[in-house]
């Protein structure tokens, strides 16, 4: 009977370290994506990747009624495939 | 005991269940008409007859979503993109895949390009703020280029001449090469060239894509001029390519 007691009781301490280790796992697939996600402004100017130049290129951008010679950019924006796609 | 352990396996069972259906929901988008797109979870949950009102046009609606235009100044109707708003909180403007990548360049707002503002960002800021959202976290993908990882924005604007030059580097992949012209004066008379062949003039707004075997190849530097008789006229290029 004692012996009956005791193996139940390591089946249940079994379940439950199952339950414990899925519930970590979860935590750890979902949680640690939303702190790794980047932030975009951090990839502005990103000039290394794809070479460019010219007289004024990189200078701060005028507005469409400025009639002086800006440049906007380079600009260089992450491409990531959306989670609801299958 | 028994009990209680069935119950944490089942929770856990159940926390695996919601949260990867939430990752993988918004109902029925049309991955199959989108081209470049930019989307964001603005929030658990939106009420979608809530952002009817934001809409100038709508082409979709069912129980779970929107499909439909919404208002930007400064944009013709052509150039607005398509929003989907779907109630478990998904908020994606897309172009349709027929059109480059380069419609994403905001004309009407030259001075945002450096901040990574595009027309897409634009329209989904509408929405969201319309449901109270957050923008935090937007993304893009190109549903034409499912391996590409990076677009590139560049611009330039004159009112007599100017120029860039973009070399692609040999080890990279470049899916596209995307370029607007917009010479939004009708008296100004202007043009664009690549390496000297002019590729667009006159005044209004075109958007095009240059061959990226022959015209736009890698490895090479390439110029992109613009030029002007007086007033200012703008010519955009957006790469799309993977390291």
């Amino acid at each position: 009977m004692k012996l009956k007691q005791e193996i139940a009781s390591i089946n249940v301490n079994k379940n439950a370290m199952i339950g414990l280790v899925l519930l970590i796992l979860i935590i750890f697939i979902f949680a640690v994506p939303a702190f790794t996600e980047t932030d975009l402004t951090q990839e502005i100017e990103d000039e290394n990747i794809v070479n460019s130049s010219g007289n004024n290129t990189g200078d701060q951008a005028a507005g469409l009624n400025d009639t002086t010679n800006k440049s906007a950019g380079p600009v260089s924006i992450p491409l990531e495939k959306p989670p609801f796609i299958d | 005991m028994i009990m209680r352990s069935k119950i944490i396996i089942s929770i856990a069972f159940l926390c695996m269940l919601f949260l990867t259906g939430s990752a993988s929901a918004a109902v029925d988008f049309p991955a199959d008409e989108a081209g470049i797109s930019a989307y964001v979870k603005a929030s658990p949950s939106i009420d979608i007859n809530d952002t009817k009102s934001a809409f100038a046009s709508i082409e979709c609606e069912t129980a779970d979503y929107i499909i439909g235009t919404v208002e930007m100044w400064g944009h013709t109707e052509e150039q607005q993109p398509h929003i989907y708003v779907s109630k478990d909180g998904w908020i994606v403007a897309y172009y349709p895949n027929n059109r480059p990548s380069s419609w994403i360049i905001p004309w009407y707002s030259y001075n945002t390009i450096p901040n990574g503002n595009s027309t897409l960002s634009d329209a989904v800021n509408i929405l969201v703020n319309k449901v109270g959202g957050s923008n935090a976290g937007l993304k893009y993908y190109n549903f034409n280029f499912p391996d590409a990882t990076k677009i590139m924005l560049i611009a330039e604007s004159t009112t007599s001449s100017n120029y860039f030059n973009v070399t692609v580097p040999n080890s990279f992949s470049l899916y596209e090469a995307g370029w607007s012209h917009y010479s939004p004066y009708i008296h100004s008379v202007g043009s664009t060239n690549l390496d000297g062949e002019t590729f667009s003039s006159g005044a209004n707004l075109k958007y095009g894509i240059f061959d990226t075997l022959t015209e736009f190849s890698k490895g090479n530097e390439h110029s992109i001029a613009v030029s002007s008789s007086g007033e200012s006229v703008f010519v955009g290029l957006v790469l799309v390519y993977a390291e």
